[in-house]
């Protein structure tokens, strides 16, 4: 048996701006995160989330967009790439700072470093 | 460890928070064969506390298989790391089987050994000719399915305060009431130094706001203000098991969320294509 999509589509028939998007195997982690990253599109009517039961592992996403030539699968496409973009934001800096932070550290006085799989010492 | 996340908002920093406790994977006992078990502590009970044990992995934890999805029969090397574990005690007097004790049958993994813990992680107490002899399984998983794989002991953010003092108003008190101004915080935000009140760490803040009631109280509601930075600047704080590295967590949380997104758009991508998405 083919696993079920990790995230379908409920459209308006009547208009492609408008649609919700279930999201399996989701949460609150990944549902407020892109609801903020859409809500600060200029082209956004409406964005929501829900998690209908907290017993079933969905999480429903409410899209309107604004624009007649935008439609909310598009919306969803820009808002998912705007949070790709935050986050790899956050891991350079994070990384780059991390860095900087271990150059600035006097030599380590404990054991050698347990782990092999990266170079990375406790603050 | 530390570190100061800005430029964004409480929901892109609580997803950050949210995958390093639930969905950061690590390796943890999973499985246990009891071949003698003669020890105070019941079969279940001896395998919890072995699963409760972190696992530091030698290697990238996020390359190995998860279990259930290997292609082998039961578990091999590429999903899994074996533990042997067998005490008896012989003497007269009670011992104790801890972490120290646990063998790992491969180098790929051993059990956390910390200089702050020279005697190991206790798991049960042998009586004398108690035995236990056992093997264990360890495997990958995530925080959300059992907390024994979750990398943190804590992993929060706290907004950073912006307190603003008047000085001008404050000069105005005695210096026995700008003693009591001090007093008036139960986090013990302010101290004053040389005749002044100062604040040498904002972050003991925990926005009781009985400062500010204490300035109303005396007339002056201007003396102080507590509110939260505008824009957002979070702190977070990250504390570990000692299964991985704190700045592992964080960049293997990043990787995660990372991952998740691209779930979404290879479906949006391909989706596309197809005009269609199933409904």
């Amino acid at each position: 048996m083919q696993p079920p999509p990790p995230m379908t589509m409920i459209p308006d028939p009547a208009d492609a701006r408008n649609a919700t998007f279930v999201f399996l195997q989701e949460d609150h982690t990944l549902g407020n995160a892109l609801r903020y990253m859409l809500i600060k599109h200029p082209k956004t009517h409406f964005c929501g989330y829900s998690i209908p039961h907290p017993s079933e592992a969905k999480m429903h996403f409410r899209l309107q967009s604004s624009d007649p030539e935008l439609s909310a699968k598009d919306l969803l496409h820009e808002g998912v790439d705007s949070l790709k973009e935050m986050l790899h934001h956050i891991d350079s800096e994070f990384t780059k700072e991390l860095a900087r932070f271990q150059a600035a550290q006097p030599t380590q006085t404990g054991p050698a470093s347990q782990s092999q799989s990266a170079p990375i010492d406790k603050e | 460890m530390t570190f100061s996340l800005e430029g964004t908002d409480a929901s892109i920093a609580n997803a950050l928070r949210r995958v390093m406790i639930a969905e950061t994977p690590t390796v943890a006992i999973h499985f246990v064969r009891i071949e003698n078990n003669t020890s105070p502590l019941n079969d279940e009970m001896l395998s919890h506390r072995l699963g409760l044990i972190p696992i530091v992995y030698r290697g990238d934890v996020r390359q190995l298989n998860s279990n259930r999805d290997c292609d082998c029969q039961g578990n091999c090397a590429r999903c899994s790391v074996e533990f042997e574990l067998h005490v008896r005690n012989d003497g007269e007097d009670t011992i104790e089987v801890t972490s120290h004790d646990l063998r790992a049958l491969s180098d790929m993994a051993v059990p956390l050994d910390d200089e702050t813990l020279p005697r190991g992680i206790l798991i049960c107490k042998l009586g004398k000719f108690q035995e236990i002899r056992l093997t264990a399984i360890a495997t990958k998983g995530v925080g959300k399915e059992h907390a024994k794989w979750s990398p943190v002991s804590t992993a929060v953010f706290q907004y950073e305060p912006s307190i603003r003092l008047n000085y001008r108003l404050l000069d105005e008190l005695s210096p026995q009431d700008r003693q009591n101004f001090v007093g008036s915080c139960p986090a013990r935000v302010f101290e004053i130094q040389d005749g002044r009140v100062v604040i040498p760490d904002v972050y003991r803040c925990t926005y009781t706001e009985e400062c500010m009631r204490w300035a109303e109280q005396v007339g002056k509601p201007d003396l102080v203000t507590v509110k939260q930075l505008e824009p957002p600047r979070f702190r977070f704080s990250v504390e570990t098991t000692g299964s991985l590295k704190p700045a592992e967590i964080v960049q293997s949380c990043l990787i995660t969320i990372q991952e998740k997104i691209r779930k979404i758009e290879d479906l949006l991508v391909t989706k596309q294509e197809e005009q269609q998405l199933p409904q």
